[in-house]
């Protein structure tokens, strides 16, 4: 299961760093819906 | 992570046990592990149905399938080698790597990595399974092509939801790795400071966040032409087939690039080591990596020289693509400067890297060719094409992945797998490979087309040397099998922390086996 926390020397960089991650894989996950759906009205307005 | 503190004591933990161990975890070991041995069995399906294409084409005439079913198989064997044993080996070395690498002690997202592989199997179950549908899998060659992929049967949907399943985990799996190096990288370790195998994997998950969502949409628009009367690619309706001819390659070509890029990295770890040297020019590696990726985005048509384009389109593709045998030139010139006068020593990576470095380049070669536009009229969809891509993938990407697997198991397991095997199984597969895509050249230049399950006597000899050179290269890997095995199990020997004596970098600082959970304290990077 889930549950692995580091030590505490490596706690705070690990948290701070996995708090930037989730904000970086929100503007990741953006970027792939705007490729997909953008895609669509690409086409769309070709044809 | 918020209750974390100070006090608590729980990063002491081993494995889960039993199926729950793999079923839930969220170690970046276990799922790197779970990634590997994925993409080794995926690699043994692909392979099957390999043997019996070159079976079916060891001589003239139909021997063994009936040919609706050989286009199924040359179909599925593409998606399986592809998207099941290529790029999961990648990832699966990624995820054991990239923490150990950068020092941290986990990746980031380590739930959404747990997703990441276990929609996999999944994907393929729904792939796999067409096999067995009312009209079999999907026939249409890996491009899917309309219109001729919309003939497919009660398989197609299945083909595009599990494009679309197999899409999303390599679309998480990159966001993952994206997020881990920029985040958790140890402190004191800037961009410059990484290690290449990371610079290439950061990379090469940029383009996969890039090109997979072209391709699920691709397909979506495939999936509405069939069922819900749009006409995106239909003349009839006022759509084009051709445009799904450059949507699929603007997604397929930097494919190519996810597939060898990570290559690229392994064989930069592997060099320097045997070599007792630092990199060559490992800025210019970087560099010429980006080049690679960014040309990589605009080549793409160059497989579409024939269907027909503007003679300024020809042109344009046709040099861009030239253009990218100069970063991959300096590339090759950097590992073999990096040798140059290095105290060399030939264990079982390095020979993998070795050949390598010839072999990839003859398919960098026929590549060079296949982008000369006159030229191509000639060469394509001939079988010298079928030469030129395996010459890439087989021993480009897949050496460089058994490489990598060699030059990390004794730090994985703690044990050194035995070299004499490891050896045997290399010079079988060296000697096999060649055997078998080489003279696919000859029979491609004379004029074989590809994706044909008879041909005319002419073609007879050379298809039996290739035939029999597959059926060596297919039996050689049992050889890899039984010696991974061997060396989880026990090995020749127990390893040391650092494995090799040239080896750099913070994965070698940690014991071996390499704990369940690494780096508890961050390492110190000067």
């Amino acid at each position: 299961m889930s549950g692995y926390e580091p030590g505490p020397d490596q706690a705070e960089h690990v948290r701070q760093g996995r708090r930037r991650a989730v904000k970086w894989a929100i503007g990741l996950a953006l970027v792939v819906l705007v490729f997909y759906v953008g895609f669509f009205f690409l086409i769309d307005a070709r044809y | 992570m918020e209750s974390t503190t100070a006090t608590h004591d729980d990063h002491y933990h081993g494995p889960a046990s039993g199926i729950r161990r793999w079923l839930f975890t969220t170690n970046h070991k276990d799922i790197g592990t779970l990634y590997l041995w994925f993409s080794l069995i995926m690699f043994f399906v692909g392979g099957a149905m390999a043997m019996v294409i070159r079976a079916e084409l060891i001589a003239p005439g139909m021997n063994l399938v009936d040919p609706m079913f050989y286009n199924q198989l040359i179909t599925v064997h593409a998606l399986v080698m592809i998207f099941g044993a290529v790029m999961p080996a990648f990832v699966g070395l990624a995820n054991w790597m990239v923490p150990m690498m950068i020092g941290a002690p986990d990746m980031a997202l380590p739930r959404m990595n747990n997703w990441s592989f276990w929609i996999l199997p999944i994907g393929f179950t729904l792939l796999l399974m067409t096999f067995f549908l009312p009209g079999g899998a999907p026939a249409s060659g890996w491009t899917i092509y309309p219109p001729l992929v919309l003939q497919t049967g009660d398989a197609f949907p299945f083909l595009v939801f599990s494009i679309h399943v197999l899409g999303i985990s390599s679309i998480m799996g990159a966001m993952n790795i994206i997020v881990t190096i920029m985040n958790l990288r140890a402190p004191g370790m800037g961009l410059l400071k990484m290690p290449i195998f990371i610079w290439t994997w950061l990379i090469t998950a940029y383009l996969l966040i890039a090109v997979m969502p072209v391709l699920a949409g691709a397909v979506t628009m495939l999936l509405t032409d069939k069922y819900f009367g749009t006409s995106f690619f239909d003349a009839a309706g006022g759509g084009d087939p051709v445009l799904f001819q450059h949507i699929f390659w603007f997604f397929g070509h930097p494919e190519v690039y996810i597939m060898i890029l990570p290559a690229f990295g392994i064989i930069s770890e592997v060099i320097p080591t045997f070599s007792r040297k630092r990199l060559f020019g490992y800025e210019a590696m970087v560099y010429a990596t980006a080049a690679i990726a960014f040309l990589s985005f605009i080549v793409w048509a160059h497989h579409m020289f024939t269907v027909g384009m503007p003679i300024g389109g020809l042109l344009f593709f046709m040099f861009t693509t030239m253009l990218i045998a100069v970063p991959t030139g300096v590339k090759i010139f950097n590992w073999v400067a990096t040798m140059w006068r290095g105290a060399m020593t030939f264990e079982t990576p390095m020979l993998f890297a070795l050949a390598f470095l010839f072999l990839f380049t003859i398919g960098g070669f026929s590549g060079l060719m296949l982008a000369i536009v006159p030229a191509d009229f000639q060469y394509h969809d001939s079988y010298f094409v079928v030469a030129h891509f395996h010459y890439v993938l087989v021993p480009g990407s897949v050496f460089a992945i058994m490489a990598g697997v060699y030059y990390w198991l004794p730090k994985w397991t703690g044990n050194m797998y035995n070299e004499f095997w490891a050896k045997t199984h290399f010079w079988l597969t060296a000697i096999s490979v060649n055997i078998t895509f080489f003279p696919q050249h000859f029979v491609g230049l004379a004029g074989m087309p590809r994706r044909i399950p008879d041909y005319p006597v002419q073609f007879a000899d050379w298809n039996m040397v290739s035939s029999l050179g597959s059926f060596v290269f297919g039996i050689s890997q049992l050889i890899f099998v039984a010696v991974i095995i061997g060396c989880i199990r026990g090995g020749t020997r127990k390893v040391d922390d650092r494995v090799w004596e040239g080896s750099h970098g913070l994965e070698w600082t940690l014991p071996s086996p390499a704990p369940y959970h690494s780096f508890d304290k961050p390492p110190e990077v000067r």
